[in-house]
């Protein structure tokens, strides 16, 4: 039998014990980050700026912490999705993951990221208060954060300025109607009969590409690829018909490149730059870095024309994340707090993510402007496919399907739907 | 004891120069099959299935792409076969500025793949492709080369049969160059006609070349991946899928890492019969042949 004495000594020293746990968690929440050792580092370079930040944010972190090594690993773009996903389901991934933001959600759903909320905090940052909160939609779990953005784009159209003006076009398109008159108006021919410039360009191959495009196209005609508790694919509807249509109509009409079913966008985008097409549907730092730097014609910017008004664009842009697996995680979220920081995110070349940085003066001018009202008020998250690259196919091969004539509309469409319907089915399976 | 451990060893010593080449096979090959079996007849849970298999007959992608396949094999097998055959018996005819011709035509086998396709995907461009601005010029039409379902395959057939018919050349041309000149001389002295000679003397003497070389020719054929991914991804409308690239787009691009060693095992077992078939086929006829 415990004596009251020895009862009240154990309750006491349980108290001492659970006050002590307490105070360290907090502690250990609230100290600033214990940055040593190496830090490595997967991204992309997929454009100049990029590899200029992700060295500028090597030589601060070296710099700052003596004895720390960063080291950058530059993963071709293509092979980026698979290889971080190989890596982090065998444990061996790296410490900092730069990713494109369709990635991140099905990196989540399988346990492969490290939640971020403490780590930036003790890094000093808010992410639901200087980031739009939205941004982490498809990174969440509650209010367990997955990643912090990077940078965020809405796609919009850009014409050449020249060209509009020799039609007598005075301002942009803004529905499909306009597009399309334009687009025929915009189409030249020499005195043989052979196309000198298309109207408009749009990407007939790259499942990406497509689906950037091809998607919000549906939406604004009232549709969308599945429910929104992605149950049920809903494809297979008039919205879907009428996009598609609209879609094919500046091919079918020759307005369109007669090399559609070989041009991704990148093949369009340079058709545009080098005066070849007059309109097309491209992100700012493509345009940025390949015709304003420099300096080829004037480009202008307008809002995604849509059926009857603006469209709705599928949000794109990077997050930067860190595997469950990483081996530095406090180096990692070092890192990412540099290069996605005020100072990092003004050394972009895409959108930046940060509020503060966004709403600065150069992000609003004529040309960032529709891009940032894009941005703003007019964009939103794909539905979150496990298998995206599956589900961006199933959308190429429709397309094409109507391009070629190797299939009807209604047939094409239906198989997609198929499609589609299997890939959400086998998504909930598991 | 001792003694005769060490009288065993020495005995069987051969073994140990098998010893690097099985460890490095075992690592290389033996080990990534066995996983990939492994992997074949497991769901991403990790539970054992046999679903893979089952799903993926009756996926109709991965016959459309087993049937490209088909078509792939027996148009690049034959084309190279043929153009290398026809270019080793020019190199062979010991002509002023062979050995340079020689040297130029390896040009196109030492440039990397991917580099080959870049090219030819600009030169085939609808729009501002050298060979359909060279056939509008001439003939005053044009030819979308890669945005026909039915034609596209072929397209990419003829940079394939380009790339690698001065690898088949050179293989033949050690072939022709095996066949001693008394041999031509006599068959001249008996009279016999230039066709005689080539049915009667140089391809039986050339069969096990050709038969070498064929095999090689199927099975690199049938593994071919670069060409469609870089040039087509594919399409249009799935018309250059490969299995390579199906297995790719399922396997790696999809996630689908089990799935996809599903479809590599069973391509694997196809390749492997094809094999089998034509060692045992050829081997009938190559005795035949002497």
């Amino acid at each position: 039998m415990l004596s009251a004495k020895k009862l009240w000594s154990m309750l006491l020293c349980l108290t001492m014990l659970c006050a002590m746990v307490t105070v360290g968690a907090s502690a250990a929440a609230s100290e600033p980050l214990k940055v040593q050792g190496e830090i490595v580092v997967w991204y992309s370079g997929a454009s100049e700026s990029r590899v200029d930040l992700y060295e500028w944010a090597k030589a601060v972190i070296e710099k700052t912490y003596p004895g720390t090594t960063v080291t950058l690993e530059v993963i071709p773009m293509a092979e980026l999705a698979s290889r971080q996903m190989t890596a982090c389901q065998s444990g061996m991934g790296p410490d900092v993951m730069s990713q494109p933001i369709a990635a991140t959600n099905g990196f989540m759903k399988l346990g492969l990221l490290e939640p971020v909320n403490e780590l930036m905090a003790r890094a000093g940052r808010d992410l639901l208060g200087e980031f739009n909160p939205d941004f982490f939609a498809l990174m969440r779990d509650g209010d367990t954060l997955y990643g912090v953005p990077q940078s965020r784009t809405a796609l919009a159209l850009v014409y050449n300025k020249a060209m509009l003006e020799a039609a007598g076009l005075t301002e942009a398109p803004k529905t499909w109607a306009d597009v399309q008159a334009y687009a025929e108006k915009l189409t030249q021919k020499d005195a043989a009969g052979n196309v000198t410039v298309y109207g408009f360009a749009l990407p007939g191959t790259s499942g990406s590409h497509i689906w950037y495009r091809l998607i919000p196209e549906i939406w604004g005609a009232g549709g969308d690829i599945c429910d929104a508790e992605m149950k049920t694919a809903t494809l297979d509807s008039e919205a879907t018909r009428k996009a598609l249509e609209y879609y094919c109509s500046f091919y079918q009409n020759g307005w369109a490149p007669r090399s559609m079913l070989e041009n991704d966008q990148t093949a369009c985008s340079q058709m545009f730059a080098s005066g070849a097409v007059a309109m097309t549907i491209e992100n700012v730092s493509w345009i940025r870095n390949n015709i304003l730097k420099d300096n080829l014609f004037e480009v202008g910017v307008a809002l995604y024309p849509g059926m009857s008004g603006t469209n709705t664009a599928g949000l794109g842009g990077w997050n930067a994340c860190i595997p469950a697996s990483a081996k530095n995680k406090e180096g990692a979220a070092a890192f990412i707090n540099l290069v996605t920081g005020k100072e990092g995110m003004e050394k972009q070349l895409l959108m930046p993510a940060l509020t503060e940085v966004l709403a600065a003066g150069d992000w609003t001018d004529s040309f960032y402007g529709p891009y940032s009202t894009m941005l703003a008020d007019h964009s939103r998250d794909f539905p979150a496919f496990e298998n995206a690259a599956a589900a961006q196919n199933v959308i190429m091969n429709m397309v094409q399907s109507v391009l070629t004539g190797s299939a009807t509309m209604d047939d094409a469409i239906a198989g997609a739907n198929a499609e589609i319907q299997a890939l959400l089915d086998e998504q909930n399976a598991e | 004891m001792y003694a005769r451990i060490k009288r065993t060893l020495c005995r069987e010593r051969i073994i140990y120069y098998f010893i690097p080449a099985i460890i490095v096979l075992g690592t290389l090959a033996l080990y990534p099959l066995i996983n990939n079996l492994w992997l074949s007849v497991h769901v991403k849970s990790g539970q054992w299935s046999i679903g893979n298999y089952t799903r993926l007959f009756g996926d109709k992608w991965f016959w459309n792409a087993m049937l490209i396949t088909g078509k792939w094999m027996l148009v690049t097998v034959a084309g190279e076969l043929l153009v290398g055959l026809l270019l080793a018996n020019l190199i062979n005819l010991k002509m002023r500025g062979t050995k340079l011709f020689r040297t130029v035509l390896m040009i196109p086998w030492m440039t990397p793949m991917i580099a080959v396709c870049t090219v030819w995907a600009w030169m085939y461009n609808g729009d501002f492709g050298i060979l359909n601005y060279g056939i509008n010029k001439l003939l005053g039409t044009d030819i979308l080369f890669l945005s026909s379902p039915s034609t596209a395959i072929l397209w990419l057939a003829v940079v394939y049969i380009w790339k690698r018919s001065s690898f088949v050349m050179l293989m033949y041309l050690s072939g022709l160059q095996g066949i001693s000149e008394d041999i031509y001389d006599a068959c001249k002295i008996d009279g016999a006609s230039w066709r005689t000679q080539l049915f009667k003397v140089t391809l039986p003497l050339m069969f096990p070349v050709i038969r070498s070389v064929l095999l090689i020719s199927i099975i690199t054929a049938m593994n071919q991946f670069t060409i469609a991914y870089s040039i087509t991804r594919g399409g249009p409308s799935r018309s250059t899928e490969l299995m390579q690239m199906y297995i790719y787009n399922t396997g790696i691009a999809g996630f689908q890492y089990n799935y996809g060693a599903a479809a590599s095992t069973i391509f694997l077992a196809v390749v492997l019969c094809l094999a089998v078939v034509y060692i045992f086929a050829t081997e009938k006829a190559e005795e035949d042949a002497f």
